[in-house]
C-alpha cells in the first residue's frame, strides 16, 4: 500500500521535472542562446544568464555537449585594444547579481563544431555547478544579427 | 566700496578683460581650423606610407600594396577560428558598408579580412567566411613574416602561441579597424566599432583636405 502511494507521488511528480531540469537547486538559466556560425568557422560560442536565486555562492564548473568536440569555458580580456581569450576554470554565480555569459566577455566556447550551427536550431549542453549540480539546457541558435541584441550591447564594445 | 577705490580698480579689471579676449581669440583662431576632428581612435597625422608587403587574397592570387591604390580600404586583422569578437567585428563592419552605402560613400572603398592565422586559414576558406558578413568582404592572407610586417608597420599587434602545434589555440590580437587612405597610406585607427560612430568617423576624415 505504501508503495503504491509513493509511486502515484512519485508520477505527480513526473510533469515537473523539465521545470526543475532548467533550475537547478539554486541557479536559474535564462536565455541560453548562441549565434549561428559563419561558413568555415570550426568554432562557436554559446551564451545564457546565469541567476542564483539561493543564498549561496555556486560555480559554474564545466559544460559538456555533443555539439563541439571540446566544450570550455572562457573568458575575454580586452588589454590595450588586444583581445586575449582564456579558459577560466570555473565562473562564479553569486547570489543577487546575475552573472552574464555574452558576446565580448564570459561564454561557452565551442571548440571543433561537428556540425555548422543553423539558426533556428537547439541543441543541448550539460553545465555542472559546484553546489546545484548538473542539469541540462536546450540551447537556441540565433541568426547574425544576434550579436546586436540589446541585452549584449552595454559592454560588447569599449 | 568708496567710488575712489573702485576707479583704482577699474582699469586694471578692464587690462584683465582685454587680455582674456585677445588670448581666447587668438588661441581660437590659431587653433581650430588646424586641429584634426576627434575620432573614436587615432586619426593618423600626417597619414603614414605603408612599405610594400605580399599577401594571398582569397583565390590564391599573391598581391600587394598597389593593389589598395586608389581606394579606401577598411581592414580587420583577425582568424575564423575565432568564435565571438571576430564576428561581432565583421558584422558592425558589414552595417557600416551598408551606412555608407546609403550616403553614397562606398563606391570607393574597399574591407578587407586578412587573418593572420594562415597555418589554419586558407586563403579559398577566408573568401566564403568575409562575404557571410557582408556580399563587398573579401579576405586575404600571407605567409607568417609578410603579416608580420604588415601589422607591425600599422601596429596591429597578435600572437600566435608558441605551443600552437595542435588543432586548438586561440590568437590574441588587436580588435582596432584601420582606415588606410588611396595613396595607400594608414589614415586612421578606429578603437569603437560601432557602425554609427566609425561612419560618422569616416565622413569627417574625407572632408579634410587632401594631404
Amino acid at each position: 500500500m505504501k508503495k503504491t502511494v509513493w509511486l502515484l507521488l512519485s508520477a505527480l511528480c513526473i510533469p515537473f521535472t523539465p521545470v526543475l531540469a532548467a533550475e537547478p537547486g539554486a541557479i536559474q538559466i535564462e536565455q541560453p542562446w548562441a549565434r549561428e556560425s559563419p561558413p568555415a568557422a570550426a568554432n562557436g560560442a554559446a551564451y545564457m544568464t546565469l541567476v542564483n536565486i539561493g543564498r549561496e555562492t555556486d560555480r559554474l564548473l564545466s559544460a559538456s555537449g555533443e555539439v563541439a568536440e571540446t566544450v570550455e569555458l572562457h573568458t575575454h580580456l580586452m588589454e590595450n585594444n588586444v583581445m586575449k581569450m582564456r579558459k577560466v576554470e570555473a565562473i562564479e554565480v553569486a547570489p543577487g547579481e546575475p552573472t552574464a555569459l555574452r558576446p565580448g566577455g564570459l561564454h561557452i566556447m565551442l571548440i571543433g563544431l561537428k556540425q555548422p550551427l543553423a539558426a533556428g536550431q537547439t541543441f543541448p549542453l550539460t553545465l555542472r555547478f559546484e553546489k546545484a549540480g548538473a542539469t541540462s539546457v536546450q540551447v537556441t541558435v540565433r541568426g547574425k544579427d544576434a550579436a546586436a541584441m540589446p541585452d549584449s550591447q552595454p559592454k560588447h564594445h569599449q | 566700496m568708496p567710488r575712489g577705490k573702485m576707479l583704482l580698480f577699474l582699469p586694471a579689471g578692464l587690462a584683465a578683460f582685454a587680455l582674456g579676449l585677445w588670448l581666447s581669440l587668438n588661441f581660437g583662431s590659431h587653433s581650430e581650423p588646424a586641429q584634426p576632428p576627434t575620432i573614436a581612435g587615432f586619426l593618423i597625422t600626417p597619414p603614414k606610407a605603408i612599405e610594400d608587403f605580399t599577401l594571398i587574397d582569397q583565390n590564391g592570387q599573391s598581391f600587394h600594396k598597389d593593389r589598395w591604390r586608389g581606394q579606401w580600404t577598411f581592414l580587420y586583422f583577425g582568424y575564423t577560428f575565432c568564435p565571438d569578437v571576430c564576428p561581432l567585428t565583421l558584422l558592425d563592419l558589414g552595417k557600416l558598408q551598408k551606412i555608407l552605402d546609403r550616403e553614397r560613400l562606398d563606391q570607393n572603398a574597399a574591407y578587407l579580412f586578412i587573418s593572420v592565422d594562415p597555418k589554419r586559414d586558407l586563403p579559398q576558406r577566408l573568401g566564403e567566411y568575409a562575404a557571410y558578413f557582408n556580399p563587398k568582404f573579401r579576405g586575404a592572407t600571407g605567409a607568417a613574416e609578410e603579416l608580420t610586417k604588415l601589422a607591425q608597420q600599422l601596429g596591429v599587434y597578435y600572437k600566435i602561441p608558441d605551443a600552437a602545434d595542435g588543432k586548438n589555440y586561440t590568437v590574441d590580437h588587436s580588435t582596432a579597424v584601420l582606415l588606410i587612405d588611396p595613396q595607400v597610406r594608414l589614415r586612421a585607427v578606429f578603437t569603437q566599432h560601432a557602425p554609427e560612430v566609425m561612419a560618422a568617423d569616416f565622413r569627417k576624415i574625407l572632408e579634410l583636405p587632401l594631404r
